[in-house]
């Protein structure tokens, strides 16, 4: 008897323990810039889909790359045809982890946090440390928020002579999500 | 006993483990899918000097200024380069996806001004709703300015109008090679001459091969259905060029056995064989705005 019960509950703790809160979107906001002497342009997408993983303190994303919108559409059309080829690579995604103390019940902003993950962009993968900043908004939403840089030849993506000058081989990457709670 | 026992124990922590592998499934699932068209099968809306099924989008304007230059025939005229023989000049704007509005001027023959319009009516796509083609209509009106003699045919203003209308159909093949299908109708209301015909039909095709990511190889023929009287000499356009892009810009190189750069024009009729050397070469210069 007394074994049945001690199974049993510590069944449902393993059970409680990973009926974990996990938060979705898929109307993330994703900027990336490029700027150079010659040239500054930048593309927009929001259809970014991230998933958070309250307790496990996991954030992942998918963002389809035909998504992005320029202010140029020839620029959107070569973009997918000759950078990032997103007929053969659909998506850039990206998953890491925070170790960070945040609590996620009460309104709060955390600065810094920092992220450590894998980010797979046009046939490579390779890790990548983000900083962020969470925000537990008064309606108990979650609101993410990060900039970094990406360099394309880390990513396999060559820039041409012809272009060197319009296209900096650093971009400037920001995504914004807001995760709302039920 | 115990072995279930363990096994139901242990189920969510492996069901655990499948999740965590699971999150980039679930993430694809939740992603809006992207627009299924197929994009980029030319480099520009223009094959060389015919359209092509590329549209300019909504609130673009593409300014496009060409040049045909003289015969190729030796160093005495800088292989043809001291003769401009031809100067377009045009503006297409994108009312929405579907609807492009053009204005040209083109310098030969006949000082002509043109007004166009081209629907875009179905594109390639890939995907759930999967659809083999692209499909658009060009249409166009050329007003001849040129002076006339005798006074009347001068002051005849409909014999100063021809009409264009072409249907485009296109395919991307794979990645390199996109196949252009043009059937052409034009319509002249006044010819030069009382044998030449009013209608012509001619069969636009073409394509493009791309050999790098920014640079590509272009071959078009116009060939004209024969009309059985004097207009049935040298009237098939043959030319084969390069298009370059430079992220925003458009660049077009191209030989050609045509001298005239609007479609009413050079569809049918042109100045000499391509393949009896009468080349010359020509460029367009490409610049898209966003208003």
């Amino acid at each position: 008897m007394k074994k049945t019960t001690l199974f049993l509950i510590s069944f449902l703790a393993i059970n409680i323990g990973i009926a974990q809160e996990k938060l979705t979107t898929r109307t993330g906001k994703v900027i990336f810039q490029s700027e150079t002497a010659i040239e500054t342009f930048s593309a927009e997408n929001n259809q970014a889909a991230s998933i958070l993983l309250v307790d496990k303190k996991v954030i992942a994303f998918n963002v389809l790359l035909k998504s992005f919108k320029f202010e140029k559409a020839l620029m959107e059309d070569h973009f997918n045809e000759k950078y990032v080829n997103s007929d053969k690579y659909p998506a850039a995604k990206f998953k890491g982890s925070f170790t960070n103390e945040i609590n996620f019940k009460t309104p709060n902003t955390y600065k810094g946090v920092i992220i450590r993950g894998n980010m797979n962009f046009h046939g490579v993968t390779k890790p990548l440390t983000v900083i962020a900043d969470i925000k537990i908004n008064d309606d108990n939403s979650i609101s993410f928020l990060s900039t970094f840089k990406l360099n394309l030849e880390e990513y396999n993506i060559e820039i041409p002579s012809l272009v060197k000058d319009k296209i900096s081989p650093d971009v400037a990457v920001s995504i914004e999500t807001n995760y709302k709670r039920s | 006993m115990k072995k279930i026992l363990l096994l139901i124990y242990l189920t969510p922590i492996i069901l655990f483990s499948q999740e965590e592998e699971d999150l980039f499934g679930e993430l694809d699932n939740l992603t809006i899918k992207a627009e299924s068209e197929v994009n980029a099968t030319f480099k520009s809306s223009r094959l060389m000097l015919g359209q092509s099924t590329e549209r300019v989008k909504a609130k673009q304007l593409h300014m496009r200024i060409s040049h045909v230059f003289g015969k190729i025939k030796g160093i005495d005229n800088f292989f043809g380069m001291d003769h401009i023989n031809n100067m377009h000049m045009s503006f297409e704007y994108g009312l929405n996806d579907y609807i492009q509005l053009g204005l040209a001027r083109s310098n030969k023959p006949d000082k002509t001004y043109s007004g166009s319009v081209k629907l875009s009516l179905y594109r390639q796509r890939d995907g759930e709703k999967t659809f083999p083609l692209s499909l658009s209509y060009f249409g166009g009106i050329d007003y001849k300015s040129r002076k006339y003699t005798p006074k009347e045919r001068d002051e005849y203003f409909s014999g100063r109008l021809d009409y264009v209308n072409q249907v485009l159909v296109s395919r991307k093949f794979n990645k390199k090679l996109s196949l252009l299908l043009s059937p052409t109708w034009i319509h002249r209301n006044l010819t030069d001459n009382s044998n030449e015909p009013n209608n012509i039909y001619t069969i636009g095709m073409g394509g493009r091969y791309l050999f790098s990511r920014s640079m590509s190889v272009n071959l078009e023929y116009f060939y004209a259905l024969p009309t059985f009287d004097s207009y049935d000499v040298k009237k098939n356009s043959f030319s084969i060029g390069l298009d370059i892009e430079t992220g925003g810009h458009v660049f077009q190189l191209f030989f050609t056995d045509a001298f005239a750069l609007h479609p009413g024009k050079f569809a049918i009729n042109q100045s000499g064989d391509f393949f009896n050397r009468d080349i010359n070469f020509g460029f367009s210069i490409l610049r898209e705005f966003s208003l």
